[in-house]
């Protein structure tokens, strides 16, 4: 209550539209509630157990509940008398009033910076970013599957994250602070023993002599030299020098992995240690391989501490013997050949070379970037050593920080120095410990206007998911973030950085649910999907997802896009599902124009979007039907009743999803909600579970589309985006609220929605363009106040 | 803690067989403290995709019932277990997520943190650090795991059994053990500085942002007791068992090899009391499992729609299972203690959070729960006089009851199994 009364003063920055400043009278109000609502929520019907024929009984939630409802045009149903506009706003701005006036924001003020920014956070406070090295691979995932991980009521700490945390702050300050004494490392030249190496893939497959070392495995298979000398023990650049061929192409009756075109062999570094969660490689080069004449490749890389190099055969067969089976059995190999030694194609590699590190910059970027100053200090010297702590802790806790606040960690640092002697190590410990509190870990914000470094590091956080950069913390400090005209000026800059590629992915992750996709996969070894696992479809579709998005706010195009369009970008892969044709090179990703024949355009015809809303086995109308209103729309039905189990075909009889749900509808208490769920899972109905395009589901069994979205009646998936599109304000609202969620680490409360109505209507104005609506919402007041 | 003499040569070798063999004379001498009771340890089998109703659920009930195809595994062991029959969750209606509640009966999503602790976390919290791991969780590919620390943390798993075994067994060399203990110092020393600097914020916070300090606050002093904890246990030597790396599974779907090796690694845990809360999830994912007979992918069998072919496939898989866990018990029977046998003092249980998983139901769950000295051999009708299922969460505070934790209700129990009681 308190916090929302002085919310209420300083709202400034938007012009209130008139609507909502008085309160509509009571007994108006009473009248359009019986002639709209109380025919089904009234003392005969309470449908959803909602009950407004008494309306002092509806209490703030029940309200807001009612606003949304009504915003969203979702009531009254398609089916029943609605209010003309006056009347719709009427009862918004009355709904939204007592809302706000009973609803204070109880949400919690200190957010947890989640894994993503947590990582992201690391990396640009140390200056880490030359390398593979990823400081969030040491902390558990979030296990956030409802509403964003932004959320600050769903981001919990415990003793085990905060174990990790402190891990991870020491891992990633000793890949910053990587010399004892602050001197250039020196370079050294190492030549690796080819008959040293070793590899991952088993002693059938490589083999490792005087000469060279082969491998014939692709797969996760990798080589490396032996551990004494693999490893890294300085971070930087390294040049490497590499001799290799590919060879044994044709031991074989039978042409073995890969079948055409050149052996090629991959280059990447991976952490010597079995603490990082993510224990896999990085591929950062490939090199197409002569058959069986050496070439010398030489190249630089950046490879961090602990970390070493490794080669891989990147279009090798991941379980060769496989192949060896497959020939006996089509009778092409003798029987003989399994029990032979394996001498499919190889990679060899006869000479290998690491030379470095080379530091181009001294002191490196690292040291520069976690001091804050041009030169290492000498931290021989207090006063040196306390600027140090200082520096590091006003841009560690995002704001400035107080002599008092400082104190105890120099105490710390005096201690660490009385036990190791050596400051270095010191201050490592002591900026690890910086980086445990919670200060470093939580993203503080107060009550009402936020001050000017909380609204750094919301928009930092919003846009970029890292920490303020050196522009932004200047303007906080002097206090010109607050002003609108530098506000706006920021966020188009930061809008325009690739950084906001992070809020671009993220955020599509997690409005579209795309995290789910790959969690209920189809059968690896069923023929009809074999597409999805030879052209590693999985990566492709979100890919697709995640470019269409950034392409739409790049180009500030509007959201009608994300329902319809002609265009998307897709790679050979997706091109092969679609059946379009396909002009770009492999593995690129490049804009195509659909016909209309294609049946793709808009999100709904994204592989994607189709796979991760079924199961991998078959699809339903209903689950798909339940994405659209829930994830897509923003207007998610009414969960299901708890006692009705999901129907199951019986695929001895042949009957469709549809027929069982016809019958299903039948029954008026499931009617309700299945009239709106099921009709958009109808249309979709034309893709099977991985997004391919389908008219029947087997010989006999023809797909039918058609069916009825908010009152009008579609043939298929193209007439259903027709009726969507119809209804773009409701859609782009819906965007806009998630969107203030995402960024604000809450859900919205009734005294946040006059805001969004303000912007939904300059949105409206504008053509809906994302870039715009983004940046009204950066510079507005849902971002300015707590 | 009491010892559990390997004693006959003939398991020796059947270790060695599984890839794995203990040595005794280090193991003898482990173990110090005479408890006046033997300890009782918890293992939690969880299965992500049900078990299909129609082959698990025995026709009959009570003792003397006729053994379900899928059960008949446990032949030899029918005396030393209990099939309940119509018990679930009451509140859970997730389908596939209920995979995430099966330990605790509470949907994650939907309550405040830290009120949906799973059975075992309560168990691992009775005993602490009186054993070198408080808890030990593995996943038998593909499982996203079930259990939930007090603090609302999912509790992370083990997949990888030479890990595991490193884990449990393979002292750190001595300069990493050096390393470790000043790492544990350092930490500890940490954590009273930021505990220091948070608690700076507790004036003037309102109730929301004093619940968010309040769980950092826990964290923080919840470090402090394992670091405690830990730090007993770093001069302590591993029991020394050896670990045959040619027994790796050459890929997560090749359960006939990864089973066994991570049961066995479980048994000689136990057995050397290095934990005694276990848990272990068969996932749920839709990899062709390389078991004889099945040539389509997991998740595509669970929904069999009838199909005999399909039927038969799953029979594989989910008997496969229950052989797990019998082969399991029969180790724990055979592994003599002072008192009687390991199965007697370890409570083994078996559950899914999906029933029939083809219609994604989360009523009528398969459960059986083993050993632990209770009293066993029949199939329950766990229908109430109301006709409703009973609560797992009853069964569970049973068994943390018999686990020595002093409680009446665990989450949302409703009561207690009195049947089991001996």
């Amino acid at each position: 209550m308190r916090l929302a009364m002085k919310l209420l003063p300083v709202l400034i920055c938007l012009v209130i539209p008139a609507g909502l400043r008085a309160a509509p009278d009571a007994t108006a109000q009473g009248t359009l509630f019986k002639n709209y609502c109380t025919q089904c929520h009234g003392a005969e019907k309470q449908k959803g157990d909602v009950r407004l024929d008494d309306l002092s009984k509806i209490d703030a939630e029940l309200w807001k509940n009612i606003f949304e409802q009504l915003a969203s045009a979702e009531m009254p149903p398609d089916n029943k008398p609605q209010p003309n506009e006056k009347e719709r706003q009427s009862l918004m701005d009355h709904a939204l009033l007592v809302a706000t006036k009973g609803m204070p924001i109880m949400a919690p003020g200190f957010r947890r910076l989640n894994q993503r920014e947590y990582g992201n956070t690391v990396r640009d406070l140390l200056g880490l970013r030359k390398g593979t090295f990823d400081p969030s691979e040491y902390i558990y995932k979030d296990d956030v599957t409802h509403g964003f991980d932004t959320e600050a009521k769903a981001l919990v700490i415990s003793n085990e994250l905060l174990l990790e945390y402190l891990n991870s702050a020491e891992k990633s300050l000793r890949q910053a602070l990587f010399t004892a004494d602050s001197a250039r490392p020196p370079v050294r030249a190492v030549t690796v023993d080819t008959k040293k190496m070793q590899g991952i893939g088993g002693s059938r497959y490589i083999i490792a002599s005087k000469d060279h070392i082969v491998m014939r495995n692709g797969g996760k298979g990798m080589i490396y030299a032996s551990p004494e000398t693999r490893t890294m023990t300085t971070p930087g650049r390294y040049t490497i020098t590499v001799t290799a061929a590919g060879v044994d192409r044709d031991r074989y009756p039978v042409r073995f992995l890969p079948e055409e075109g050149p052996i090629i062999m991959g280059f990447g570094v991976v952490p010597d240690s079995a603490e990082s969660v993510a224990r896999g490689g990085k591929v950062q080069k490939t090199f197409e391989l002569k058959d069986d004449v050496d070439q010398t490749f030489t190249f630089d890389a950046w490879i961090d501490r602990g970390y070493f190099p490794y080669f891989s055969f990147e279009n090798g067969p991941d379980k060769p013997i496989t192949q060896i089976r497959a020939g006996i059995r089509r009778g092409k190999l003798p029987g003989s050949a399994i029990s032979q030694p394996y001498v499919g194609p190889a990679v060899r590699v006869s000479a290998f070379k690491i030379e470095g590190p080379f530091h181009d910059e001294w002191p490196p970027e690292s040291y520069r970037t976690t001091f804050d100053v041009a030169e290492i200090p000498d931290l021989t010297n207090a006063t040196a050593r306390e600027w140090a702590v200082a520096r590091f802790a006003t841009r560690a806790f995002r704001r400035p920080v107080t002599k008092e606040e400082l104190a105890p960690y120099l105490r710390y640092l005096d201690k660490q120095h009385a036990e190791t002697k050596d400051w270095n190590e010191s201050v490592i410990r002591t900026f690890a410990a910086m980086m445990g509190s919670v200060d470093f870990l939580y993203l503080r914000e107060e009550g009402g206007e936020l001050n000017a470094h909380a609204l750094a590091s919301r928009l930092s956080y919003f846009l970029w998911s890292t920490m303020p950069d050196a522009e932004l913390f200047v303007l906080a400090q002097s206090g010109k973030l607050k002003d609108p005209a530098v506000l706006k000026a920021q966020v188009a800059r930061m809008l325009a950085d690739a950084r906001s590629d992070r809020l671009a992915d993220s955020f599509t992750d997690q409005w579209l649910a795309l995290v789910k996709l790959g969690t209920m996969p189809p059968d690896a070894k069923s023929n009809d999907y074999r597409i999805y696992y030879r052209a590693h479809l999985e990566p492709a579709m979100r890919e697709e997802t995640h470019q269409y998005f950034r392409h739409v706010l790049r180009e500030n195009r509007s959201v009608r896009d994300f329902i319809d369009s002609d265009y998307s970008f897709i790679n050979s892969g997706l091109a092969d599902l679609y059946e379009v044709p396909f002009t770009g090179g492999k593995d690129e990703f490049v804009r195509v124009t659909f016909r209309p024949t294609a049946h793709r355009g808009g999100l709904l015809g994204h592989a994607s979007i189709l796979t991760l809303s079924a199961n991998g086995v078959d699809t339903s109308p209903v689950v798909r039907g339940v994405w659209v209103l829930n994830n897509l729309l923003g207007t998610p039905p009414p969960p299901p009743p708890k006692e009705v189990p999901a129907l199951v075909p019986d695929l001895n009889g042949a009957k469709t999803i549809r027929e069982l749900l016809e019958k299903h509808r039948g029954d008026s208490a499931c009617m309700e909600c299945h009239r709106q769920i099921d009709p958009p899972g109808f249309a979709l109905e034309a893709y099977d579970p991985i997004g391919r395009f389908r008219t029947a589901y087997s010989k006999s069994m023809l797909v039918s589309t058609e069916g009825e979205f908010k009152g009008k009646s579609f043939e298929n998936v193209t007439g259903l985006k027709k009726i969507m599109l119809a209804q773009l304000r409701p859609f782009a609202r819906s965007l806009i609220v998630r969107l203030a969620e995402y960024a604000k680490g809450r859900k919205l409360e009734a005294s946040d929605l006059k805001t969004v109505e303000v912007l939904t209507e300059r949105a409206a104005k504008n053509d809906f363009r994302l870039n715009d609506m983004i940046s009204e919402l950066a510079t507005g007041d849902l971002m300015r106040m707590r | 803690m009491n010892l559990h003499h390997p004693s006959s040569l003939s398991r020796r070798s059947f270790l060695k067989a599984a890839g794995i063999s203990i040595a005794l004379p280090a193991f003898e001498s482990f173990g110090q403290v005479a408890a006046s009771k033997a300890p009782m340890r918890l293992v939690c089998i969880c299965s992500g995709l049900g078990m299909n109703p129609e082959s698990f659920f025995p026709k009959s009930f009570e003792r003397g019932y006729e053994l379900s195809p899928v059960l008949s595994p446990l032949k030899a062991l029918r005396d030393d277990f209990t099939v309940f029959s119509h018990m679930d969750h009451p509140g859970i209606f997730t389908k596939h997520e209920a995979m995430n509640s099966i330990l605790s009966g509470v949907d994650a999503n939907h309550t405040a943190p830290g009120k949906n602790v799973s059975v075992d976390q309560v168990a691992a919290s009775h005993v602490g650090y009186q054993t070198r791991f408080p808890s030990v969780h593995i996943s038998l590919a593909g499982s996203q795991g079930s259990s939930w620390s007090s603090s609302g943390i999912k509790v992370r798993e083990e997949g990888d059994p030479f890990a595991l075994f490193q884990k449990l067994f393979v002292d750190d060399p001595g300069a990493a053990k050096k390393a470790r203990r000043s790492e544990l110092v350092q930490q500890g020393s940490v954590l009273d500085l930021v505990r220091e600097q948070a608690k700076r914020f507790e004036r003037n916070v309102n109730q929301p942002d004093r619940a968010k300090l309040d769980e950092y606050l826990t964290a923080v002093r919840e470090a402090e007791m394992k670091i405690q904890g830990m730090k007993r246990w770093e001069d302590v030597p591993k029991p020394k068992v050896e670990f045959d790396e040619k027994e790796h599974a050459h890929s997560s779907v090749d359960y006939e090899t990864l089973s066994p090796l991570m049961f066995d690694l479980l048994f000689l845990a136990i057995q050397s009391d290095t934990s005694r809360v276990f848990t272990a999830g068969f996932g749920m994912h839709n990899h062709v499992i390389e078991l004889d007979g099945v040539k389509e992918g997991y998740h595509s069998l669970s929904h069999h729609g009838n199909l005999e072919e399909k039927l038969k496939q799953l029979r594989i898989i989910e008997t496969f299972y229950i052989a797990q866990m019998a082969r399991f018990m029969e180790k724990l029977k055979s592994a003599r203690t002072e008192r009687s046998h390991l199965l007697n003092e370890t409570m083994v249980f078996f559950g899914s959070g999906l029933g029939d998983a083809a219609r994604h139901s989360n009523r009528d769950l398969p459960l059986i729960l083993a050993g632990g000295g209770l009293k066993h051999g029949a199939h329950l009708d766990c229908t109430r006089p109301d006709g409703r299922q009973t609560p797992l969460n009853n069964l569970f505070t049973t068994m943390l009851q018999n686990f020595g934790v002093e409680t009446d209700r665990f989450n949302n129990a409703t009561g207690t199994m009195s049947q089991l009681k001996a």
